[in-house]
Parts: C-alpha cells; structure tokens; sequence
C-alpha cells in the first residue's frame, strides 16, 4: 500500500516542480495592449513583420480601443506593457500604479478643430463659445494650457462640454452642437478634407513635440524581465524607423490595423508638422506634463516625488546600437 | 305592474357554453322573487343580464315597460363575497351610491347612518371592511344596496358565504327590510330553506343550460310545519328534473324549442 | 420590524457593519491589491472631502434632476396609457407588439440614438431615463388595472356611477396598492438608469463624476460615488415606503394579516405550547 502511494508520490513532485521551473522562465507570451490609434503603428509594424519573433520574443499585441481598459489591464496583470497617451499613464502612477514609462510612442497630433465658415479665426475668438474635449485627457490638458496662453479662463469665459469619444466630439462640431473641439489625427484632417472642417492650431505650437503616446511597463515586469523588455524596445526602436523610411507604408499598415480610414488620408496626417512618430523620452519632459496636470487639479500628489519614468531599458537599447 | 319581464333570454358564451336558455319570468312591483337551481345552471349569468352588465345573445328583457340598455343605480346587485370597497369605511361605502346620486354631504351622511344604524351597524360606521366580520359585510353591502333606493334589488347567494347563526340572522332582517319598505327582490340562492323564508314566489331553474322548469307561488307566511312540507316538496321537484330531459318526457338538447313548464 | 425592541434594531446592522470591517481590512492586510479595492476608510475620506468641497452636492444635484425629470415623464405616459389600454381589451392588443418590442432594450443601447436626437446636455440623459422606466410602468400599471376584483366595479356601476367615475373613484383606488408599489420600483429602476444615462454627453451628475474617476483611476471615487448611489437609492425607496404607508392607511392591519412577505412565513409558528 505504502509503495503504490511512495511511487505516486514521486511522480506528483516531480510534476510538480516541473511546472514550477517552465513558471520561472520568461513569461510566455508576453502580453502588449496598445490602442487603436495612429502613433501606436509601430506596434502593428512589429507585429504585421513578425519583428518579435525575429528578437526571440513570443508577444501577443492586443488593439483596444480604450485608454482606461489598457491600464486596468496592466494593473491586474493581464497585460505586461501597454501604450497609452502620456496623461493617462501619469495619473495612473499618480494614482498608485506600479507602472513605468520606458519610451515614446507619437508625438504632437493634437489641436483644435473648428468648423470653417463657424467663424473662428483666432483663438481669442472663442470666448463665450463651446468648445468639446475629453476630461482629463491630454486633448484637455492643452487645451487648457492653450486658452490660458491665449488669455482665457477655461472655466470662465468658455464652456467645456466633456464627451468619451472622438467620433462623437466631431460629430458634435459638424451639427453644430459645439463650435470648437480639441481632437487628434486623423479626425482633424478628415474634416478637413470633407471641406466642412478648419484646423484652429496645434498645441505643438505652445510645446513644441510635445509627448503624446507613451509605452508603459509593469514594474514587476521591468524587475523580472529586463531583457525581454530590452528586446521588445528594440524592436519598437526599429519599427519607428521603418515608419520613418516610408510614411506611406506606415499609413497602409494603420489602415489595415485599425479597419478604418483610407490610406491617403492618414498619409496626410502623418505629415510631419501634425505628428511625429518617436521613441525617445526624456524624464524632464514627462516631468513637466505632470507638473500641467498638477497645475490643473488633475493629480493627487504633487510630481515632484514620484517616479515616473524608467529609462533603464531604452538607455541599453541605444547604447547597443551605437 | 310588471318592474321585470324577460322573453326567450339566451345566453352562450363565446367559447360554446350556454348558460342559459330561453329564460322567460316576470317580475311584479313589490314582489319578492326567488330563483332556486343547482351551481352552475346560469343564475349568476342571468343576474348579471338583468343588472345590464352583460349582453344576452338571444331575448329581451324589460324594466319597468322600457327595454334595458345598460345598468343603473335603479338595478343594484350584491354579490355572494362582499364587493365592498376596501379603501372606504362602512359609512363611506355606504354614501358611495348617494355621491353618485350628486347628494349634498349632509344629506348623505344623514341617509348613510340611518341605514346603518336600520341594520344595527351604527357602531360600525367608521369601521374598514376587513375589521367587520363576513355577517357585518353583508349587512353593509345591503345597506350600501338599500341606500339608493333601487326599484330592483339583485341579489347573487348574498348569503352563502356566512355561517348558518348569521346566515339566519341576515335573512330575518332582510324580510324585515324589504317587507316594511316594499322592495322589489330578485334573489338567487341554492337554499330552499331561504327561498320559502323570504320569497313570494319560488322559480326553479334548470342545470345548465338554465331554463325556468317550475313557478311556485307561496301562500306567505308560512308556518314552521308549512315550510318544513313545502321544502319536501320543492327537493322532490328539484331532483326529479334530470338533465337529459324535460318535462314533457323528450330528450332535451341544449336549447333547441323548449318550452318553459308552467305549474 | 416586529418584535422586541432592542434586539431587531441592533441586529439588522450587524451584516453591513461585517462587510465594511472586511471591506477595510482586506486591502490594508493586503489580501486586495489596494489599487483595485482601496479600504474603506480611505473611501470614505473622498466622500468627505467630496461633500465638504460642494463638488458632491453639484454633481448630485444634476443626476436627481434628471431623474425626477424623467420619471415623472414616464409616469406622465405610462399611468394615463397603462389605464387605457388595462381597460381596453381590443386597445391593449393593438400596442401589446410594441410594448414588448421595446421592453428588452437596455438603456445604453438608447445612447447613439439619444445623442442624435437631442444633442448634447441634460436631454439626452432625461431621455435615456423615461425610455429605460416607461415600459416597465406601462405594463405593470396594465397588470394593476387588469388585477382590480370585476366585482368591485360591477358593483359600482350597479350603484349609479357612470363609466367615467367608476374609473376615476372605483378603479384608481383599487389598484393604488399595486401602483404605489410599481411606483416605488420605477423610481429605483429610474435610478439606476442614472449611470447608463449619464454616458451620453453630459458634463455633471454622479454617473459622470464615477466615469471621470474611471479614466482618472481613482478608484476611491468611484466607490465614493457608487455608496452615494446606493445610499440614495436607499432613501428614496424609504421615502416611497413611508408615503405608502400614509396613501394606504386603510390597508393597515390588512396587510399584515394577509401577506406573508413581511413578517416571515414561519413568524408565529415557531413557538410551540
């Protein structure tokens, strides 16, 4: 009787550390949530060419269309890394996220839209008007910065109307519902070419190549698996460059990513005076967005103390390029 | 002076039953009617045509020389289980029908506690109907009923659902009642005991299909011994009818030419 | 609550009072990970601050709106039609498709629509409340004025009342337990809807107030908002009860007798001589 149990015994321990050493290797796959957008073409570049596979890396990247989902999802752990605007990923470290900024994804890409015979000129010209934007978003936190600059109160002498999604801002302009809205690429230049739209500006005019996309990192992640995150931000270094080397590529692949949107409009809008794909970072700058979004009531703790950024990683990658 | 005259009344109901069948009665001003007959031979179908509340499929029927078109306070009806108004005292139930009426408030308070206090309940004016007991009900139904003064009172088994001590009760006041004030009655019940007690004259129905087999006048009052020899008389009637046939000895199929029996 | 008087009263907290003690351990021991469950103090203390800095009250104050605005709109259809169409056999059977057509449909489904037809503000919203109560109301106020006892109106014809104040003063009063109560639900169903509807285009409400905690993370907030929801809802159903309780005085004693549901189907039985 003793045997019988004895024999079963070993095997079950043996299984059992088994499985315990295939847990200790690299966490396979390597889950990467990015969102719907055009600066996270480089994702769907790495991911259409196999660039992963070629780095040694099994990577599942997964296209959700919303920013919240990706960080919940990086907090339970469901995703390892994720890319996000850069204010969502500061009020969620602001907030307690064990999560880190390890590079750049897009830069600039966001302004005003106005309708063009909805005569607004000039910035100053929107006092009293409506103006929709998505609260807390990045599209809000210049485009407070910008009415400021312009002399004017956002709470005061314009009425921000808050929505959750682009489409319905645009659509909110177009019916003449609002008279401005703050939005990204490509809507702008959509509305633009559909010969209804103007665009008022862009914030890179008051912060020039200001971040807008950034990649993000699970802190136990970066702990764990420093190489794997090596690896994969090598493979996003190289991808960036490939979308630098053919926009219009780059434009095919968002087309065929997203399922949206005709090539030549987003070719128009990765022009580079609207966008700037990037990967990049550096601590001052994300420092300074999170000093605005102090400023404007946005985040609990004061930035000064907080660790936003780790650029372990990317530092490696580019010195191992060189 | 006919109040009620009822020709060749039919009624079947849309899914095939016929409750009733070529009813014929009349009713005299100040008569006190009883309608005896198994459950289920129709009795509350034709109470619910005469009170205008439903539409016979054959037959006429008229009240007071004018042809019925609808109901009316002139044609009260109370139920077997009490319809009182939950959400209204006694009282209140009471004037309901003298509101209707367009009665000044004291007038109506006066009318209402008069019949009250004629059934003995004035202690129970402001009481709600689940306070009084199943007797009390009735006896508020029937100062409810009384209050408006019908030329006909309509009765469903008024009784029926209270135990036997009430039951008598009510009955000897009812008599009372409708006896001092001249009322003219239609009551339906499955108590021969009830109809000898109170009715002039008996009209025994048939199972269903109802037809009116039997007129009994009754020579009122009626002695102990009398009654006690006509209920003998009025079971033997009752149960000698068989379903299958009529009284003229031919098969009887649902209503198809028969004539009503007469004494 | 029947019974003794000390005892009952203490004991109905004990459960909620459990909870909240586990509700504040668990993240702190760690168990949780704070970041998905802060502890309940910590929640607490936002409601506070919420409430102190007025950002509650304004918030509140726009979502109540909305809600009684809706409500009574559906009330405002649904009683009137519920008693046509509970009277009206041959009416009801015309509507009865569309009724049931419409039922299932959630209140965010209405959303798109609602934003096109009414733009942006507190239309939409008003809008996505009185579609997600109306249809709940309709048919239940039917079922009310179906349920009224035939004799009672029988007898009130019998007794002179034409149709139209039979309706009015036999009708209306027979089924105004069962309406109080399908009342009492719609305006917790109308809350409910508070959060769907405020995902249309609006710039205040607590719907709001926990979608913008949601895309800020802070979670505190969302919860400080959703107590304030529940904590709301609970009053108001309260509220409901004690107009109830004053409308229906004469079903009292009534009830008790007759209904199980309050006092417990075993109540009573449970002492043996």
């Amino acid at each position: 009787m003793a045997r019988k149990y004895g024999r079963f015994a070993k095997r079950l321990l043996f299984l059992v550390l088994g499985l315990l050493l295939i847990g200790c290797g690299p966490a396979s796959p390597i889950q990467i949530g990015v969102r719907t957008a055009n600066d996270h073409v480089p994702f769907y570049i790495a991911d259409r060419e196999g660039m992963y596979r070629e780095a040694g890396l099994e990577v599942q990247v997964h296209l959700v269309p919303s920013n919240t989902e990706i960080i919940e999802a990086l907090q339970r752990g469901d995703f390892q890394m994720g890319a996000v605007p850069v204010t969502t990923a500061i009020a969620a470290i602001d907030r307690g996220a064990r999560l880190r900024i390890v590079a750049m994804t897009g830069r600039g890409s966001d302004g005003l839209l106005v309708r063009k015979e909805g005569g607004i000129a000039r910035w100053e010209d929107l006092r009293g008007k409506r103006i929709a934007t998505i609260k807390a978003s990045i599209l809000d936190v210049l485009l407070r910065q910008a009415l400021e600059l312009h002399g004017l109160d956002p709470e005061r002498d314009v009425t921000l109307v808050y929505f959750q999604k682009l489409g319905d801002m645009v659509s909110a302009l177009k019916t003449g519902q609002v008279e401005a809205t703050s939005n990204t690429e490509p809507f702008m230049t959509d509305a633009v070419r559909q010969g209804w739209g103007s665009i008022l500006g862009y914030y890179t005019e008051q912060w020039p190549d200001h971040p807008c996309c950034v990649v993000l990192a699970r802190e136990d992640f970066l702990r764990e698996h420093p190489r794997e995150v090596e690896a994969i931000l090598g493979v996003h270094v190289r991808a960036v460059e490939r979308a630098w080397e053919d926009p219009a590529y780059a434009a095919r692949v968002i087309v065929e990513y997203l399922q949206a949107f005709d090539p030549a409009l987003v070719e128009a809008s990765l022009a580079p005076e609207k966008m700037r794909l990037d990967y990049a970072l550096s601590a001052g700058e994300i420092l300074r967005m999170a000093q605005l979004m102090f400023r404007q009531g946005l985040l609990e703790h004061d930035p000064a103390g907080r660790e936003f950024v780790d650029l372990g990683p990317l530092t490696r990658v580019l010195e191992g390029r060189r | 002076m006919k109040c009620l005259e009822v020709q060749g009344l039919s009624k079947v109901y849309p899914n095939g039953t016929e409750a009733l069948c070529r009813v014929d009665l009349v009713v005299r001003e100040g008569e006190f009617v009883a309608v005896l007959g198994p459950s289920g031979c129709g009795k509350t179908t034709l109470l619910l045509i005469l009170a205008g509340l439903e539409r016979p499929t054959a037959g006429r029927v008229w009240f007071r020389g004018r042809p019925v078109a609808g109901w009316g306070r002139e044609r009260t009806l109370i139920f077997q289980e009490q319809a009182l108004f939950p959400w209204l005292t006694a009282q209140g139930n009471v004037e309901f029908g003298l509101r209707m009426l367009g009665m000044s408030r004291e007038e109506r308070r006066g009318r209402a506690l008069g019949m009250l206090r004629k059934l003995g309940l004035e202690d129970f004016a402001g009481a709600y109907p689940h306070q009084l007991s199943g007797g009390m009900q009735q006896r508020v139904a029937l100062a409810r009923a009384l209050a408006v003064e019908p030329a006909l009172l309509l009765m469903d088994e008024p009784f029926a659902a209270v135990d036997a001590l009430t039951r008598q009760e009510l009955q000897e006041e009812l008599r009372r009642l409708t006896r001092d004030s001249g009322q003219t009655v239609l009551l339906v019940t499955h108590s021969v005991r009830e109809a000898l007690f109170l009715a002039d004259r008996l009209l025994l129905l048939t199972p269903r299909p109802g037809r009116v087999y039997l007129e009994v006048p009754l020579p009122q009052p009626l002695s102990r011994t009398e009654m006690a020899l006509w209920e003998e008389k009025v079971l033997s009637l009752l149960a000698g009818f068989a379903p299958s046939r009529g009284k003229d000895g031919q098969n009887a199929r649902p209503c198809r030419g028969q004539a009503n029996a007469r004494p | 609550m029947s019974g003794e008087k000390g005892r009952p009263a203490f004991r109905q907290f004990l459960l909620p009072a459990g909870l909240l003690l586990l509700w504040e351990a668990f993240p702190r021991l760690g168990w949780v990970d704070p970041v998905l469950l802060p502890p309940f103090s910590q929640v607490a203390g936002r409601l506070g601050s919420l409430a102190f800095s007025g950002t509650l009250w304004l918030h509140l104050g726009a979502s109540l709106g909305r809600v009684f605005l809706g409500y009574v709109l559906a009330v405002g259809l649904a009683l009137p039609l519920g008693f046509f169409l509970g009277l009206s056999e041959r009416a009801e059977l015309l509507f009865r498709p569309l009724v049931q057509a419409l039922r299932p449909l959630a209140p965010p489904a209405w959303i798109p629509l609602a934003i096109l037809w009414f733009g942006i503000g507190n239309a939409p919203a008003v809008f996505i409340i009185f579609v997600g109560t109306v249809s709940t109301l309709l048919a239940g106020t039917i079922s009310a004025v179906r349920g009224v006892d035939r004799r009672l109106l029988q007898a009130a014809l019998t007794l002179g009342a034409s149709r139209h104040r039979a309706v009015l003063m036999v009708v209306l009063p027979a089924a105004l337990p069962e309406l109080l109560t399908l009342l009492r639900l719609g305006m917790g169903l109308a809350w409910m809807c508070v959060m769907a509807a405020e995902m249309a285009a609006v710039s205040r409400g607590l719907g709001f107030l926990i979608l913008e905690a949601r895309n800020t993370f802070s979670t505190d907030t969302v919860l400080a908002g959703m107590v304030v929801i529940g904590l709301l809802g609970w009053g108001l159903d309260g509220a409901w009860r004690l107009l109830e309780g004053r409308l229906l005085r004469w079903q009292v004693g009534r009830r008790a007798y007759e209904m199980l549901g309050s006092a417990g189907a075993f109540q009573g039985l449970s002492q043996r001589d």
